[in-house]
């Protein structure tokens, strides 16, 4: 195919039309509030952001005043403030700009009533390993880390809350690439790297197909498997996210 | 409250009308059915928050451009984001989705290309938009432009290229 009128014919192909919505008026109804809801959201977190700036610094100030003109000598120098994480972070809603609902799904929750896990990912859209996933699986392990808001890209929704506390207390430190070795890549299946039970696990909470879609890899600092690190991965529909570790 | 009303017969009626070719030019732009509907549904709720001041008759640029815009943005945040091998066959075992060789092959060679090399060729192709026009779309100058395409042209070529035959036990002559 050469020819620019070629392309352009190509393009007017009606293989490129989908079929409409039936609910269109109401469907982007409910986009349109969630964009409004996103919006509300962001505006109110500058707020107390804005806020907390404005109003630690002065309370601070207020603090060494006193102390200078009321307290002791050897109380003058201010007791420093511990940084607070905030207590609740705002996820995008399911839908928004940038985490389609096709592969950002709503997070479910598990079967047992007192599983090991948390939140399990939605089922659908899952596809089994294949050969492209273990150089993705590797790849999406040592972009992770890098920031909160890139790691909700990387990740599935199951696993977002666990991100954040990850964040609040520093980040993956595990994950610095020069510290570490795989020890092994695969599906998820009782072996000796991993952990006994974990696939049961996976089955009783989250499901079968859950399970079948999971990538385990294994890894940790060179001569220690005392402190390995389990990490797992889903496909979903060709994209590879993180989900879980042990 | 009559002119919300108003608001909300109009806006429906442009949706009606306007929904199939939406579909259509989202599907060329983005090469897969699901990303096309994102971006539709996006830009048609974005517009419905400002539709008092879009005209009726400047509704369907108004919501190509803000399609365009919302896909280099999302391309721009979403690098993060690991998309596995190939293109996936999409609807390939349904018979009423079944496509034509060339259009299936021009499909995966435009996934190939960058973001912004095939909004180009879509707007100037597709949309038989002049340069200029796609260069204000785009926030971008017209030689930009024309460069883009001449890129993007240069690389659709050689993804469509057939594939050399094999001779068997050939070698080096």
């Amino acid at each position: 195919m050469t020819s620019e009128d070629q392309l352009r014919r190509l393009m007017r192909d009606p293989g490129w039309s989908l079929p409409a919505w039936p609910d269109a008026q109401a469907r982007v109804r409910r986009a349109a509030r969630r964009q409004r809801l996103t919006a509300a959201s962001v505006c109110a977190v500058l707020a107390v952001i804005i806020t907390t700036a404005a109003v630690v610094p002065v309370a601070l100030m207020g603090r060494v005043s006193r102390g200078v003109t009321q307290g002791p000598v050897r109380n003058r120098v201010p007791k420093t403030v511990p940084s607070r994480p905030a207590r609740q972070t705002i996820f995008p809603p399911v839908g928004t700009a940038g985490f389609p609902a096709s592969i950002y799904p709503a997070a479910t929750k598990p079967r047992a009533a007192a599983g090991a896990l948390r939140l399990c990912p939605d089922p659908v859209g899952l596809e089994a390993p294949g050969p492209a996933t273990p150089a993705a699986a590797i790849f999406v392990l040592r972009r992770l880390g890098q920031g909160l808001s890139s790691d909700l890209h990387l990740s599935d929704r199951s696993a977002w809350p666990l991100l954040v506390t990850i964040w609040q207390s520093g980040g993956f430190r595990l994950l610095a690439p020069t510290r570490t070795s795989v020890r092994y890549s695969g599906p998820l299946q009782p072996n000796g790297s991993v952990p006994a039970g974990l696939q049961q696990a996976i089955v009783a909470d989250c499901g079968a197909g859950v399970a079948r879609a999971t990538w385990v890899i294994v890894y940790g600092p060179p001569n220690k498997p005392a402190l390995d690190a389990v990490i797992l991965f889903l496909t979903r529909r060709g994209h590879m996210l993180f989900y879980n570790t042990v | 409250m009559p002119d919300a009303s108003l608001a909300r017969d109009s806006f429906g009626e442009f949706v009606a009308g306007a929904l199939p070719g939406l579909l259509r030019f989202g599907h060329v732009l983005t090469g897969d059915p699901r990303e096309a509907e994102d971006l539709v549904q996006e830009a048609l709720a974005r517009s419905l928050r400002h539709w008092r001041s879009v005209r009726s008759a400047d509704a369907g640029p108004y919501v190509r451009r803000a399609m365009v815009n919302s896909h280099i943005t999302r391309w721009r945040r979403w690098e993060a984001r690991v998309r596995l091998g190939e293109v996936p066959d999409w609807g390939a075992d349904d018979p009423a989705m079944r496509r034509g060789e060339d259009w299936d092959r021009l499909r995966r060679a435009l996934v190939r290309l960058p973001v912004r090399q095939r909004t180009v060729l879509v707007l100037r192709y597709y949309e038989d938009l002049p340069d200029a026009r796609i260069a204000e779309l785009m926030n971008c100058r017209p030689g930009t432009v024309r460069s883009q395409a001449a890129r993007g042209l240069a690389s659709l070529r050689s993804l469509l290229e057939p594939e050399p035959e094999t001779v068997p036990g050939g070698g080096d002559l």
